[in-house]
């Protein structure tokens, strides 16, 4: 079955049918919301939270695409979590930037041990300035440089307008363009900048 | 380090959101021309767009992370978290509130609970002031004493003696006490007879019985001032109440039942202190004295039947049996409570192990 079709038969309580959907996206679900809260078991919980409320509001899925639909309820999901853990008095996100030892596992592209070193590292790397940055540049970010969504399709995941989307991402692409000013060294010579 | 959007060679027509709109391919076709330009012609914007893009390409290195599990949903699941599943019976309107009631349902019980048994605890201090009755009936004999008949102004006049007297010796005022509260014993006997005023023969038979409680209680002295003295070792019966028909009695009557129906009209306005004020003790001593000897045909003294130490304690008594039923209903209502907030609490723990389990 097509997407259109998984979701009309998820609405009418095919569970099956949603879980089609369910295994088709969960993998840039959890990447978006690794990325947003920087914490594999936060991630976790924020995803299985959002497909939960997914499923039980695709009645108010009104002809607009299932992706951008479905990721907007995982990063406020990812939102509500994060409020959570700043009410529990937990400290800011650098706190939650997990260690070397409890780093996620990366998906294998049958690269070299210290290919895959190399990757982990840029991993951290990226997830340290990230964590850096305010919540709505931080999600602009992550939708369209790592996940590759398109403008109109981050407005809908985001509830604004272009014209924000715009200037959210400009504004996190420059900040994240100083920070690795700061420590060229730690980048791979491919990425270090012209004007450092 | 500073960004070169600050430098010295910035392009204020050029900003880092122009460019960065360029780099997606989102600006219009004008501002394309314009960027275009400032390519060409400064070195700068164009480092600015070369800074840009590595940190784009940078960001889009990022790793692809490996999902820790399946996030399929189970029926469990979608059922606890109030979805439905086609196939599934939807749980009903109950169903759905249940778990949300359930907690704030309990809440409500144990503080219903916890009303109940302040409420409960705080009765006994209604029912540990019994001399209340006596102090509202002495204050009622008080005033009819003021309203006295010409017939009793003999009476008076030894009321006015025995008020000089007592107001020398507390003790005397004591004994005093003492003597209306033996009174007040047989006018409480003579407030039960008072609903049957059309019994004549009862004043006298309650006469002669009055008597004898009179002689009985050793309080009942021949003189004022002796009956002050001997009043502090006499025994003292009881409430005040005791005294309204000693002084109805000093009030005349002509026929039995006026008297009577006098002696329940004292009882019920003579509730203030007598036995505490010198002069209403006094009087009611002054009272006293005639009723030993035998009634005249003016005035009558309230009867007093044989069972007159009884009188005293009926309206205790009748206090009690008034709080001894409520209090059996509160103390229904508790267990009940109790009952049900234990249930309660059941329920509410099972049906949240019962999410717990389906998460």
């Amino acid at each position: 079955m097509d997407e259109l079709q998984l979701v009309n038969a998820a609405r009418q309580g095919d569970l099956a049918a949603f879980n089609q959907l369910v295994l088709r996206y969960q993998g840039q679900a959890y990447n978006v919301a690794y990325r947003v809260v920087g914490h594999a078991d936060l991630a976790a919980d924020a995803t299985q939270d959002a497909f939960l409320k997914a499923y039980k509001s695709l009645g108010s899925l009104r002809g607009e695409l299932f992706r951008p639909w479905l990721l907007r309820i995982v990063t406020n999901s990812c939102y509500d979590k994060l409020r959570a853990v700043q009410r529990q008095r937990t400290s800011n996100l650098d706190d939650l930037v997990e260690d070397e030892e409890h780093s996620v596992q990366l998906l294998d592209h049958g690269e070299s041990p210290q290919e895959r070193v190399e990757r982990q590292e840029l991993g951290q790397y990226i997830q340290w300035a990230l964590s850096r940055l305010p919540e709505d540049q931080r999600t602009a970010v992550i939708l369209s440089d790592i996940e590759g969504l398109a403008y109109e399709e981050i407005a809908v995941v985001m509830g604004t307008s272009l014209g924000t989307v715009k200037s959210r991402l400009s504004r996190a692409r420059s900040k994240m363009r100083d920070l690795l000013q700061r420590q060229p060294e730690l980048l791979p010579d491919r990425f270090r900048l012209t004007n450092a | 380090m500073k960004s070169t959007t600050r430098s010295a060679a910035f392009n204020p027509n050029i900003s880092d959101d122009l460019l960065s709109a360029y780099l997606d391919g989102q600006i219009t076709p004008a501002e394309r021309q314009l960027v275009e330009q400032a390519l060409r012609a400064d070195a700068v914007v164009q480092g600015r767009l070369q800074d840009l893009q590595a940190t784009v390409q940078f960001l889009r290195q990022a790793p692809r992370i490996s999902v820790p599990r399946a996030f399929v949903l189970s029926e469990a699941q979608v059922l606890a978290a109030g979805g439905r599943v086609k196939g599934r019976r939807q749980p009903g309107l109950w169903e759905q509130l249940f778990p949300r009631l359930m907690p704030l349902a309990t809440a409500t019980v144990a503080v219903l609970l916890i009303v109940v048994l302040g409420l409960d605890f705080g009765r006994p201090q209604l029912a540990a002031s019994p001399t209340a009755a006596p102090a509202v009936a002495e204050s009622a004999v008080e005033a009819p004493v003021q309203a006295v008949a010409p017939e009793a102004t003999a009476v008076m006049g030894e009321v006015a003696k025995a008020a000089a007297v007592t107001e020398a010796p507390v003790a005397m005022k004591e004994a005093a006490t003492v003597e209306v509260a033996a009174a007040s014993e047989m006018q409480r006997s003579v407030s039960t007879a008072a609903p049957s005023p059309t019994e004549a023969e009862a004043p006298a038979a309650q006469v002669e019985t009055e008597q004898s409680a009179m002689v009985s209680a050793p309080s009942a002295a021949p003189a004022t001032g002796e009956a002050l003295a001997m009043g502090a070792e006499a025994p003292a019966p009881t409430p005040t109440s005791a005294q309204k028909p000693v002084v109805e009695g000093v009030v005349s009557n002509e026929t039995a039942t006026p008297v009577e129906a006098a002696a329940a009209e004292a009882l019920l306005a003579d509730a203030e202190g007598v036995a505490v004020k010198s002069e209403g003790e006094s009087e009611t001593v002054a009272a006293v004295e005639p009723a030993p000897a035998e009634p005249q045909p003016g005035e009558q003294v309230a009867s007093a039947p044989a069972d007159a130490p009884g009188a005293g304690p009926v309206a205790v008594a009748s206090q009690r049996r008034v709080l001894g039923l409520p209090s059996l209903a509160a103390r229904l209502i508790e267990i009940g409570l109790a009952v049900l907030l234990v249930v309660l609490l059941i329920l509410t723990l099972r049906q949240r192990g019962r999410v717990g389990h389906s998460r």
